[in-house]
């Protein structure tokens, strides 16, 4: 239900990063998200379609990562993934273990840029 | 046109800004000396109904305020006045969880007001509120016997961010065949090890304990079950 302000908060994060790239056009946004940030790729994915609209990117594309679940299993004695979301049994052995490491990602990663073709062409 | 596009590094939390809120209301919090519970739970888990007889028990030992977050109307809030407490309303209108700068706006005229414990009552919702950190030293899910014994399996994210489960109208246990050892495996499923207490804000039934682990909760800065908790890194 809050993708829309998370899209925008992308939006924001974006163009604060921008202001350091004189004469680079913002061609995609690249975000990670885990299982355990609360939020729907699929919503996020379609709230940012209207959002960037209204936004100083109207062109730039959101590449979503959506990382796995991953607890420290005590018997594998390593950083396993779970069999799911809802039920952390590791995906190796089968042990319960509420050591989470991975899933809670909500990050801008990275803008991919390039020159802007006004000025160069 | 050929130009090849590069990677510009940001690696940014996008609730950045929350996080930061949310690590100062943290750090004011222990200063003050205030425990600090957050409820959460969907509509209707009765959330304000154990509020108020929690608040009833403390408060009289305690000195207790309540901050209570709704998407429209202050009805629960005039509830929980009835209970004699302080108590704030913050009306979220279309947002559909609490963020710790409403927390922090919504008790900036208390600041100088002795607190013992502070519970911040979420918008009814078990989906976004769990991204949102408050601040709080626990985030507490209200899980009430009529809803599925498979609730922690559909909103595993919730209960994952949250420190403990408090099972609600226990009085209405058996007419909804409300089957607890199944509700206790979807937990431990999804948070193995977390704590569960059971309750009837009506009955009275649990809340002696109930209320003691709150209070016992103040004797620890950080509960041992909370590094298993909620993110609270940068």
């Amino acid at each position: 239900m809050h993708e829309l302000s998370i899209a925008i908060k992308v939006l924001e994060i974006a163009k604060r990063g921008m202001v350091r790239q004189a004469g680079m056009e913002l061609v995609a946004i690249h975000l990670q998200i885990g299982p355990l940030a609360g939020v729907v790729v699929e919503s996020l994915q379609s709230a940012y379609e209207i959002a960037r609209l209204q936004s100083s990117f109207p062109d730039a594309e959101l590449r979503i990562e959506q990382t796995e679940l991953t607890i420290d299993c005590p018997r594998c004695r390593s950083v396993q993934p779970v069999v799911a979301v809802n039920d952390l049994h590791c995906r190796r052995c089968g042990e319960l273990s509420g050591k989470i490491v991975g899933g809670r990602e909500l990050d801008i990663i990275s803008l991919e840029v390039m020159p802007c073709p006004s000025r160069h062409a | 046109m050929s130009f090849t596009t590069r990677l510009v590094e940001v690696r940014t939390k996008i609730l950045k800004e929350n996080d930061v809120a949310a690590r100062r209301l943290r750090q004011r919090f222990a200063e003050q000396g205030r425990t600090v519970i957050s409820l959460v739970s969907s509509p209707g888990a009765g959330k304000t109904r154990l509020l108020e007889e929690t608040v009833r028990r403390l408060a009289t030992r305690y000195r207790v305020a309540v901050v209570v977050g709704d998407l429209a109307t202050d009805n629960d809030a005039e509830r929980l006045a009835g209970t004699g407490v302080l108590v704030k309303q913050i009306t979220t209108g279309t947002v559909c969880h609490l963020e710790a700068e409403m927390v922090s706006k919504a008790i900036d005229s208390w600041s100088e007001i002795a607190l013992d414990f502070l519970f911040l009552e979420n918008v009814g919702n078990l989906v976004c509120p769990a991204g949102y950190d408050l601040g709080e030293n626990l985030r507490i899910v209200a899980f009430s016997v009529t809803e599925g014994e498979d609730k922690p399996l559909k909103y595993p994210t919730i209960f994952n961010t949250a420190d403990a489960v408090v099972l609600t109208k226990m009085d209405l246990c058996e007419a909804t065949e409300f089957d607890e050892p199944e509700a206790r495996r979807s937990i431990r499923q999804v948070r193995p090890g977390m704590r569960v207490m059971k309750v009837s804000a009506k009955t009275g039934e649990g809340m002696a304990d109930w209320t003691a682990w709150l209070e016992k909760s103040r004797e620890f800065d950080k509960p041992s079950s909370l590094d298993v908790g909620k993110s609270q890194g940068t």
